[in-house]
């Protein structure tokens, strides 16, 4: 159930049920000052007629000279006076006691006494009144019981009055409180109720706007409107939806790096494959086979084979160094370069490239096997760079925390657009001239790869032309990557 | 003579297709880049055009838009596998496409498929006293024609346009059959009988162990 109704419904029942209280508390209390009046009026009754059967039985001894009338004489007075009730006030019936409970006077219908309920003369005092109310066909009547002597006789008068004024006036009272509470209650809660809407108006908006974000547009923003809480409960929305989106953008940058290396491995291995696959396929059908075609077509797929190899086992060290444990060590540069050197140079003096080494002394804190494949990738690609009688120099040097390793050639170079480029998987600036070399763009990935897990930097310098500068600095410390 | 053009930037590949089409007697140049290609198409005379899409500088849709003009049948080479690739260059008009690896036959019954198509295919082949009306599906030997289930003609065809060429069983039963036969080969076996049979070619269509068959270059016997 939404809030705004469960707000007007809780509210309605808590007005109507304060209102209700309040109005049934007042009417009782009205009702109970009603009856108390009646109760008080027949009691007023019950002493008037008392005092008038004195005065009365005063008058007759008086009018007949006596100091005593027989009790003849007052049995018949109050049988009189009993008769004429309805001169003492508003009575519907009187009913007049002895000690024993024997009718010595009524008038009215004295049907309506209640008399059971109250008390006998013995209980009576002259100074109670005992009052009780009873409905009798649809009427209410209240009898009040009093006692009074007269010559010694103890009597008990017991006055019936018609009270249903009270209670009718007490329902009339209470429709009417009944409806002006209901109405009221409705119109204060429907009151309440637009109050509320209106204050809520912005979890709606917020409502929106999170569903806007959960249904996939992260760049959505909950606008900073409504009152306090709400303009802070958006910008928490905003602050975690930015969250969302730029988490979202990684991640989708990453699967989108993730295809790509995926896509140029997959198109670096079947370009080889598709020469193996076909001149191999001809080798088998073709019914005659000339000398030359068997040699131009065997050449082709050792060739292709040879660059498969030499891909799948770079793919393998890339993925290696990417999840292997670094073996550390400190390993003397001098030491590494040299045995470097002994093994490249049969392919460097085959192509008259010479290799100079310079720099001593120099520590480093790292894995000996990938540091060895990083530098021999490095000078792989100078002299792939280089032509014929070129030159080499692999340098060492140090800084107050870091260790730098420098390879320069002066090959054909790089230029800006290719330098931005260049260590990314499979890149190659000349896809023929690299792949008639054997290579397959992942030798400075690779690299690059080997430098981040040593927590090192690499920058290259290139002058297309002039040659290429390539410069890696190691920390020689434990800041090295696990 | 069917003239092809090879489109392709890796040297190794574009000679493996020229080595392949010539078998078969295609006359074929190559072009190692798009711009080049372009020039050569439009200043020249082609039955058929292999593109590969992925070129240095003008790739293969760049090319394809260039030449649409001249209507000629272009089957491009792709080395991926996605979707988006293959319909885009349908879409430019292309009337096929290769994924590579391929092997020779796979690549050489596209082509023929295609040049079908387009009619660039002469419409009679001989071979010895055997006619063989491609348009009109009939075979002759010598004046009276012989009869051949549709799965027989294709299989000939698949053979005269593969002369001197081994026909392994399983490209007869993806070519002729259709890549979702499950039978087994000895339905190529006993069609190959058949054939070799209806048309006096015992000599001629020989089997190559393990490997499948071939029909001879034609000498008298």
């Amino acid at each position: 159930m939404k809030l705004k109704w469960k707000i007007f419904l809780v509210s309605l029942v808590f007005i109507m049920a304060a209102v209700a209280v309040t109005f049934v508390t007042i009417l009782n209390v009205t009702l109970e000052r009603s009856v108390a009046s009646d109760r008080e009026s027949a009691a007023a009754y019950n002493g008037y007629f008392a005092s008038s059967v004195s005065g009365r039985i005063l008058y007759k001894q008086v009018s007949q000279g006596v100091s005593v009338l027989g009790s003849e004489e007052i049995n018949s007075a109050l049988r009189d006076i009993a008769l004429d009730y309805e001169s003492f006030g508003d009575a519907a019936a009187v009913l007049l006691l002895d000690e024993r409970g024997k009718t010595v006077g009524a008038g009215g219908n004295t049907q309506l006494a209640e008399t059971e309920s109250l008390p006998r003369r013995g209980e009576l005092t002259d100074s109670d009144c005992y009052t009780v109310i009873c409905d009798r066909e649809g009427r209410s009547y209240l009898t009040a019981a009093s006692a009074f002597s007269i010559h010694g006789q103890d009597i008990a008068i017991y006055s019936v009055h018609d009270v249903t004024d009270t209670y009718n006036s007490f329902k009339e009272l209470s429709r009417f409180g009944t409806a002006v509470s209901l109405v009221s209650a409705i119109t204060v809660s429907l009151l309440l109720f637009v109050i509320t809407v209106v204050l809520l108006r912005p979890i709606n908006t917020l409502n929106r706007s999170l569903g806007a974000i959960a249904g996939g547009n992260y760049a959505s923003r909950a606008p900073l409107s409504g009152g306090a809480e709400f303009k802070e409960i958006a910008g928490n929305i905003n602050i975690m939806a930015e969250a969302v989106e730029d988490n979202v953008h990684r991640l989708e940058n990453i699967a989108e790096s993730r295809k790509q290396f995926t896509d140029s491995f997959a198109h670096e291995m079947k370009t080889p494959l598709t020469s193996i696959l076909c001149y191999g396929d001809l080798l088998r059908i073709k019914r005659d086979v000339s000398e030359a075609e068997r040699l131009e077509y065997s050449a082709v797929i050792v060739e292709e084979a040879k660059r498969l190899k030499a891909l799948s086992s770079k793919l393998l060290e890339l993925a290696t160094t990417e999840s292997a444990n670094l073996e550390l060590e400190k390993i003397d540069l001098s030491g590494l370069f040299s045995e470097i050197e002994s093994a490249v140079r049969p392919i460097l003096s085959a192509r008259n490239i010479t290799l100079e080494v310079k720099g001593e002394g120099s520590t480093l804190l790292g894995d000996k096997d990938l540091i060895r494949s990083l530098v021999y990738n490095l000078i792989d690609n100078a002299q792939k760079a280089s032509s014929e009688g070129g030159e080499i120099i692999l340098s060492q040097a140090r800084t107050d925390d870091k260790t730098l390793i420098t390879v320069t050639d002066r090959g054909i170079g790089m230029t800006d657009e290719v330098l931005k480029r260049v260590c990314e998987p499979f890149y190659m600036a000349d896809k023929s001239r690299s792949r008639k070399a054997g290579g397959a763009g992942l030798g400075l990935s690779l690299c690059a790869e080997i430098v981040r897990r040593h927590g090192g930097a690499i920058s290259i310098d290139s002058t297309p032309g002039k040659g290429t500068r390539v410069e890696v600095s190691l920390p020689h410390t434990n800041e090295a990557e696990e | 003579m069917t003239k092809i053009l090879i489109v392709e930037d890796d040297e190794n590949i574009a000679g493996t297709i020229k080595a392949t089409l010539t078998m078969v007697g295609y006359t074929t140049e190559i072009c190692y880049n798009g711009a080049e290609a372009v020039e050569v198409i439009l200043g020249g005379q082609w039955d058929l055009v292999l593109l590969d899409v992925m070129l240095p500088g003008l790739d293969g849709f760049g090319v394809m838009e260039k030449i649409r003009s001249t209507e000629i049948p272009v089957i491009f080479l792709t080395a991926m596998q996605n979707v988006l690739d293959k319909v885009n260059g349908l879409r430019l008009g292309a009337e096929d496409y290769i994924v590579k690896p391929f092997e020779a036959l796979e690549l050489l019954a596209r082509i023929e498929v295609v040049l079908r198509r387009k009619n660039k295919l002469s419409s009679v082949i001989k071979y010895g006293d055997i006619t063989v009306d491609t348009e009109g599906y009939t075979v002759k030997k010598g004046e009276s024609t012989v009869a051949l289930t549709p799965k027989e003609f294709q299989s000939l065809m698949l053979f005269l346009s593969n002369i001197d060429v081994a026909v392994t069983r399983e490209r007869l039963l993806s070519t002729v059959w259709g890549y979702d036969f499950e039978g087994e080969s000895r339905t190529v076996d006993i069609h190959i009988q058949q054939l070799r049979k209806k048309l006096g070619l015992h000599k001629h269509l020989v089997t190559i162990p393990k490997l499948g068959y071939r029909l001879n270059r034609y000498e008298e016997l």
